[in-house]
């Protein structure tokens, strides 16, 4: 190759009039700065990485709590649900429900036409009269669920949603498999594998649970799964205006939901069925099934 | 339907998801069906094994109609399923724990068995007919019979002990089948109306009864349209086993409701507002009424009055045991929340 070839190639590379000459030098020392930026760029994204926990389930055993004493029944929880989760109209993946309690003799005569009656409580000297209008999406009417008002003793509100049991009747009688328990602690439903037979439906004494209207496939509460693993609260703890929910890391002692489990006197849903919830009730009362 | 809108209709408490009952008509026709076939399979085994030769007439008939109905029973299933394309999950992934997952298998068994025995037992009658025909029919009933059209007194014994054995399989067969769709119910400790050992019984019974019933209306009905008449004696010993299968199965059924209103738990207080109010039309007037007291009486008198009541008089006893199932699986879902 001739000199005049490399001569025509120098000026084919070299940068135009007025411009900087980079030169050997100046490339090199360019190309380790670039490399040394890139490196501390990596290191930091890294770090970032390094610094968000990554999600064990073997460390976690979740749990809810409800404190029915704060609950005011505004229904935010079922909405917030609603809109996260995308529950379809008529379903529920939690709901509120308000128990009044009258004291009145008279009302042991069940009038004709009656809406409601649930039971009788305290020596058969009190009514308990449960209502849930659309699953409290609304709030509660302001009007009380009974006939005459001043007969009311007691009122309060109680928020439903999936206990998670331990032991649940669910998973058990899911014939594909497709309910299960996680291992950490939460009662999932695989929506791939269900075939919408409804026999959980039928097995849950909570009534958690609905077939989708459309899909077809059971479905209920995850504890907003695709959330709590990244660290964020569910929709319903998120949205209560007043606290009345809580959930938490049982395995964490340090956790809010044990810091409350441990100062507090709390009940659950339908014991006997040895189900082994994981809501637990906090001042709930004795009628509330 | 909007949830809220139902709660109002009723009285007492449902949980917002249960207002709308899941488990409707295609699951009562379900049990109802393998009842049929139960019964029907019982009735058939009488001749067969039990050497009740005046149910001869309809012993066959009754074999065919069990595997019939068998053939059939899944479909109200089928179409109850959320997602029927994933039907087969049940015997492909079975969950060990489930009481429904062992039940194709059950059900398939329990196909096989009367498969067979109705095979045999109709094997001399194919090769009648693959003989007496010709072209494609004559194809088809050959191969019905594995093309083999042998009939001497060596395979005729053969069949006959074949047919006995699988009678006899098959009455076991039969029980745990429709016993075991009792226990799919009786599992289920959310619902105290289902919740029972009894359930197991109940269903079995009502099987006999309901399968009986059938068997007689459509001997009725068949015998009509082949212009034949109806054998008395036949109708009158099916009479017979009817009445006393039945009074077991309202008493056992009464049994249960009385056990559970006598010890006045809490579960009462909810099951009986949904008998008095809810299901009192269904249950306390149609199916222990008109469906299980009327039939009793006339078929009390059924065997001095001649048969031909009978076909009515069973048609109402094949509704009694549906009625029963419809009440069971409503009042099953909304007394579980009330409970």
């Amino acid at each position: 190759m001739s000199g005049t070839s490399f001569d025509t190639v120098r000026e084919a590379v070299a940068p135009p009039a007025g411009g900087r000459d980079l030169g050997r030098r100046g490339f090199i020392k360019g190309g380790v700065a670039l490399a040394a930026g890139a490196a501390v760029s990596l290191k930091l994204r890294l770090d970032a990485v390094a610094a968000e926990p990554a999600y064990k389930m073997d460390d976690h055993w979740w749990a809810f709590a409800i404190d029915t004493t704060k609950c005011i029944g505004c229904g935010s929880c079922v909405r917030a649900c609603k809109a996260e989760n995308d529950v379809p109209d008529g379903c529920f993946r939690t709901w509120v429900e308000r128990y009044t309690i009258t004291r009145d003799p008279k009302l042991h005569v069940q009038t004709e036409g009656e809406k409601t009656s649930a039971a009788w409580a305290l020596g058969g000297l009190q009514k308990v009269t449960v209502d849930c209008p659309n699953g409290a999406l609304d709030g509660f009417p302001t009007e009380a669920p009974v006939e005459d008002a001043k007969t009311i003793e007691k009122a309060f509100f109680v928020p439903k949603i999936c206990n998670h049991c331990a032991t649940s009747p669910c998973v058990q009688v899911c014939p594909v498999g497709a309910s299960y328990l996680s291992p950490d602690g939460l009662v999932l439903i695989d929506r791939e594998v269900c075939v919408g037979c409804g026999y959980c439906v039928q097995a849950c004494p909570y009534g958690t649970r609905y077939i989708h209207p459309v899909h077809g496939y059971a479905d209920k509460c995850t504890m907003c799964y695709h959330r709590i693993s990244k660290g964020l609260k569910t929709a319903c703890v998120e949205a209560c205006p007043v606290g009345a929910r809580a959930f938490g890391n049982l395995k964490d002692p340090k956790s809010k939901i044990r810091q409350l489990l441990g100062t507090s006197r709390f009940k659950l849903l339908r014991p006997e069925l040895g189900t082994n919830p994981k809501c637990f009730y906090i001042g709930l009362d004795e009628e509330v099934r | 339907m909007h949830g809220s809108d139902v709660i109002e209709g009723l009285t007492g408490f449902v949980f917002p998801n249960e207002v709308h009952v899941h488990w409707t008509v295609m699951i009562v026709l379900y049990p109802y069906i393998t009842g049929l076939v139960a019964g029907a399979f019982i009735v058939a085994s009488l001749y067969h094994l039990f050497g009740r030769h005046e149910l001869k007439p309809v012993a066959r008939f009754a074999l065919v109609a069990s595997f019939v109905f068998l053939l059939f029973a899944p479909l109200p299933l089928l179409n109850h399923l959320g997602i029927p394309e994933r039907a087969f999950n049940i015997m492909i992934i079975p969950n060990p724990s489930s009481a429904m997952a062992g039940f194709g298998f059950i059900y398939t068994l329990y196909l096989i068995i009367v498969g067979i025995e109705v095979w045999f037992s109709l094997r001399e009658d194919l090769v009648a007919r693959a003989r007496s025909t010709t072209g494609l029919n004559q194809l088809i009933f050959k191969a019905l019979c594995l093309f083999d059209l042998t009939v001497d007194e060596k395979t005729h014994k053969v069949d006959h002990r074949v047919v006995s054995f699988f009678a006899a399989v098959g009455i076991p067969g039969a029980c745990f089948l429709h016993g075991y769709v009792g226990f799919l119910f009786g599992a289920i400790k959310a619902n105290p109306w289902w919740s029972t050992p009894l359930m197991f019984i109940i269903f079995l019974l009502s099987a006999i009864v309901s399968g009986i019933s059938v068997l007689i209306f459509l001997y009725f009905f068949i015998s009509r349209l082949r212009k034949v008449e109806v054998d008395p004696a036949c109708v009158k010993t099916l009479a017979n086993f009817l009445w006393g299968f039945m009074i077991l199965d309202v008493a056992l059924e009464l049994l249960q409701e009385m056990s559970i209103a006598y010890e006045q738990t809490r579960e009462w207080e909810a099951l009986s507002i949904l008998i008095s109010q809810k299901l009192h039309m269904t249950y306390t007037v149609l199916q222990l009424g008109l469906f299980s007291l009327v039939p009793f009486f006339l078929l009390g008198i059924t065997p001095s009055r001649g048969c031909r009541a009978g076909s009515r008089i069973c048609s109402r006893f094949s509704r009694q045991s549906c009625c029963w199932r419809r009440c069971c699986s409503c009042a099953g879902t909304w007394s579980s929340a009330a409970s």
